[in-house]
């Protein structure tokens, strides 16, 4: 099951979004609630990339394999002074939860559940 | 810009997938790193119903009262108060 955890500042700013583990769904090359997550991740690095000028390699991070057989994945906002930058960023993060929270609606049927979605408080 | 794999999240061919999904592991509550252990940003600690430990110094927690690492660094297990307990991530030095 992927984890998805929204980490939000205490004015509910999303400050970072953390993804562990594999979806289970079915094996590499198949698996389409994978396919979904990983979608999501890189469209999000890159477009913070392209519409905020946050260089991807600054703002994201991907380990394959943490040596417990888990994939992590995460992008973490960087300190912006500029207000309607940071706004945007905002915008484009909240857009990647909404898109998790629909794929998890659509994945996890029957009882079983692929990926998950943990908001901070 | 960061090339895509659109199978970043999936099982290797040769890994056992979860054909149903339930990944008992993860939903097993209680604490899933240890006091001392090394964690990286985003890692679960503690997965439990209602508070009964709390977030601590850089841990963050969700909607669900999961508990979970904000910072890279090392475990720490705490009193809080007479009778509570935190847990805490400390940059490791």
């Amino acid at each position: 099951m992927i984890t998805v955890i929204i980490d939000k500042d205490e004015n509910k700013r999303i400050n970072a979004i953390y993804m562990n583990g594999h979806s289970g769904f079915s094996t590499s090359g198949t698996d389409i609630v994978c396919a979904g997550a990983s979608t999501l991740f890189y469209t999000l690095a890159n477009s913070l990339e392209d519409i905020c000028m946050y260089d991807t390699n600054r703002t994201s991070s991907i380990i394959e394999d943490d040596g417990e057989g888990n994939v992590r994945a995460s992008i973490v906002l960087p300190q912006d002074s500029d207000n309607s930058n940071a706004d945007r960023a905002q915008v484009l993060m909240r857009m990647a939860h909404i898109g998790f929270i629909t794929l998890a609606s659509s994945a996890n049927t029957d009882g079983n559940r692929y990926i998950e979605v943990i908001e901070g408080k | 810009m960061l090339q895509m794999n659109l199978q970043l999240f999936a099982h290797k061919k040769g890994m056992g997938s979860t054909k149903n999904g339930r990944d008992s592991e993860s939903k097993r509550l209680g604490a899933k790193k240890g006091d001392g252990q090394i964690v990286i940003a985003g890692n679960i600690l503690v997965r439990q119903r209602g508070t009964k430990i709390h977030p601590g110094t850089n841990v963050g927690i969700g909607s669900d009262d999961t508990l979970y690492s904000r910072v890279d660094g090392r475990v720490k297990y705490e009193r809080l108060g007479k009778d509570k307990k935190q847990v805490s991530v400390y940059p490791a030095e």
